[in-house]
Formats: structure tokens, C-alpha cells, sequence
């Protein structure tokens, strides 16, 4: 029986946690599930503690990365064997992470993608942002050699081999891009699946209008920095 | 370089250098980085008293005035410092990230143990 954790990495999420932490505790069974807030100034941790599931709380904001990367070496730490990243923004659906995890259980894949754009699955992005991420998935496909559609994705799910290679090093920022790369040159095994997608159910994406013209300038400065140090990145492996 | 000029320099050199010992003394500027800034007040010196010198080395670059060089020499320097202050900073902040989870994760386990201990 393989032991799951899924990871929340929240930034005054609670209005959102309220419905999200319910909905998967009565979806999926027989999993353990942490609220990593990331310095949140609501009642994140309160929302967490009262729904009875495990909570980190970052006493200064890490970014999102920095939030995955705790929930991460929580999971090495307790033996985990597979760990999800479930946002806590309501876009992800408690219904697609058996999908997920399924290459992983099946021993495709090291670290599994939940892609909003492989199938058209009703999920809309705003024309500029779907640009600069058009731009980073081609990219990113060119250096992991694999086609990726949706590097920005925030629901992944990794086995015990990828959570050893991320909980070491993850970045904080970006790091759809970085972490890809980065698992590929560690010889971490990617896949990508189609997943369906939820509007964000309240408050505001990182990802606003200006940082969508900056995000394709930060993917070269991050694949190149990635590519720069891929030797580093075969020690860890 | 007018003489006046070199005596500007030279007071403001010697001001900055005072004021890195102030800092050193009162142990709000570590040694590493009072360094890099003895170095530049050192070399700000050197172009104030050997002004003539200094063009004559520089000739290649066909500068009009010592002040020119001075100016490069600056320019130069003050983006070697920020660099290196950068290289610096992201060091630091990969290290505040460690410390953060760490603190983190700590946390959450004593508060674990004190909810455990409770029960018991």
C-alpha cells in the first residue's frame, strides 16, 4: 500500500481551503494531506488545524516553490511514496489524482504533470499569459528533449526518487520551468497528462498581466542558469 | 587634475575610510565586505596623488582628464561590488530559505509532541 501525501502550498488561501479540504478528504481515502501556509496573514492554519490535517507554517513567504519544497521534505522525512501538489487556489480537482498518480503507480513516470492544454478541456487563459507560456513550453521541450504543454502547471504528483532530487533543491519562484528541467538533467522521468482544470475559485493569481510579458525573459535567464549547472544537478542524482 | 581637486578626493577617501572603520567598530560591516571598500578608497587615493601618472597608463584609452579615468575606475568598481553584493544576497537567500523550512517543519513537530503529550 503505497503511502500519499498531498501538498497545499497556500498564501491566505482559506476562504478557498474551506471548501478544497472537505471535498478531498471525502473524495480520496486513505491519503494524508499537509497545508503548507506560506506566511499567510488570514486563518490559513486555522482553517488547516480545524479540518484535522497536517500544517506547516513559514514564518516569512517563501513563494509557491519554497511552500512545495517544505511540503516535500515533510514527505521524505515520514516515508512518503508518492506526494501531490493539490493548489490552494480551487483549480485542481479532487477527482483527477488517481489520473495523476497513475503513471507513477505504474512505473512510467518519476514526476507526473497534470496538463490543462493536451486536451481541450474547457480550461480558459488569458491570450498574453497563454503566449509567454507557449514560448516556455517550447523551450523547456527543447532542453528535456519531451514535449511539454503546460510547464506552469501546479498539480504534479512525484514518487520517492524525484521528492529525494526536489526536497534538496527547488526554486522558489517559477518553478514550473526550473524544476522540469532540473528533474530531467537529475534523471528524473517526466510525464505529462491531460487534466482537467477549475477556474480559480477566489483571490488573485501570482501570475498577474505584467508578469505574463516577464515570464518568457525569467525562462531563458532560468533555462540557462538550469542548463549551466546541470553537472551539479548530476551529483544530486 | 587641479590640486584642489586632488585634495577633494583625498579627504573624501579618507572620510569613506573612517567611516568603514566606524562601521567595522561598531561590527555592523563584516570584514569581507569592508575589504572590497578599503580597496576602493585605497585606489581612489592612488588616482588623487598620482593623477598624472595614472592618465599616462591609461593613455590607450585617450582620456581627456584624470577625472575621465577616475570616473571609469569607479564605474567599473561599483559594478564589480554590485555583483558580487548579488552573488552575496542569493546566497543568503537560499539560506533563509533552508533556516524558514527548517524552523518550519521544527514547529510543526513540537507542536505535534505537545498535542500527543496532552492525550496522553
Amino acid at each position: 500500500m503505497n503511502k500519499i501525501l498531498i501538498i497545499i502550498p497556500a498564501f491566505n488561501e482559506s476562504k478557498n481551503l474551506k471548501k478544497i479540504l472537505p471535498d478531498l478528504k471525502k473524495k480520496i481515502l486513505k491519503v494524508d494531506i499537509i497545508v503548507v501556509s506560506d506566511a499567510s496573514s488570514d486563518d490559513t492554519v486555522e482553517v488547516a488545524k480545524l479540518e484535522k490535517v497536517f500544517y506547516v507554517s513559514h514564518p516569512i513567504n517563501l513563494g509557491i516553490g519554497g511552500a512545495v519544497q517544505t511540503g516535500m521534505k515533510f514527505a521524505v522525512e515520514n516515508n512518503y511514496d508518492i506526494a501531490i501538489q493539490f493548489d490552494g487556489d480551487g483549480q485542481h480537482l479532487a477527482s483527477e489524482i488517481n489520473t495523476l498518480i497513475r503513471p507513477i503507480l505504474n512505473d512510467e513516470a518519476d514526476m507526473v504533470i497534470g496538463s490543462r492544454y493536451i486536451l481541450d478541456k474547457g480550461y480558459k487563459t488569458p491570450l498574453i499569459r497563454r503566449i509567454g507560456m507557449l514560448f516556455s513550453a517550447w523551450l523547456t521541450s527543447i532542453i528535456v528533449r519531451q514535449k511539454l504543454t503546460d510547464i506552469t502547471s501546479g498539480f504534479r504528483a512525484w514518487n520517492k526518487k524525484a521528492l529525494s532530487v526536489f526536497s534538496k533543491e527547488y526554486p522558489s519562484n517559477f518553478a514550473g520551468v526550473e524544476s522540469n528541467i532540473h528533474g530531467y538533467f537529475c534523471g528524473v522521468r517526466i510525464k505529462e497528462i491531460p487534466c482537467k482544470f477549475e477556474p480559480r475559485q477566489s483571490g488573485k493569481s501570482s501570475i498577474n498581466f505584467w508578469r505574463s510579458f516577464y515570464y518568457p525573459f525569467k525562462t531563458i535567464i532560468t533555462a540557462l542558469g538550469v542548463v549551466l549547472r546541470a553537472n551539479s544537478f548530476r551529483k544530486i542524482k | 587634475m587641479k590640486v584642489g581637486t586632488q585634495i577633494l578626493i583625498l579627504f573624501l577617501s579618507l572620510s569613506f575610510v573612517g567611516l568603514i572603520l566606524y562601521f567595522m567598530k561598531k561590527n555592523k560591516l563584516k570584514e569581507e565586505f569592508s575589504l572590497l571598500w578599503f580597496v576602493l578608497s585605497i585606489v581612489l587615493i592612488i588616482v588623487a596623488i598620482f593623477s598624472k601618472q595614472i592618465v599616462t597608463l591609461f593613455e590607450f584609452l585617450n582620456p581627456e582628464s584624470a577625472g575621465e579615468i577616475l570616473l571609469f575606475i569607479i564605474a567599473i568598481s561599483l559594478y564589480v561590488f554590485i555583483l558580487l553584493f548579488s552573488v552575496k544576497l542569493s546566497t543568503i537567500k537560499d539560506q533563509n530559505k533552508i533556516f524558514t523550512q527548517e524552523i518550519a517543519l521544527l514547529r510543526s513537530k513540537i507542536e505535534s509532541l505537545e498535542r500527543s503529550n496532552k492525550n496522553e
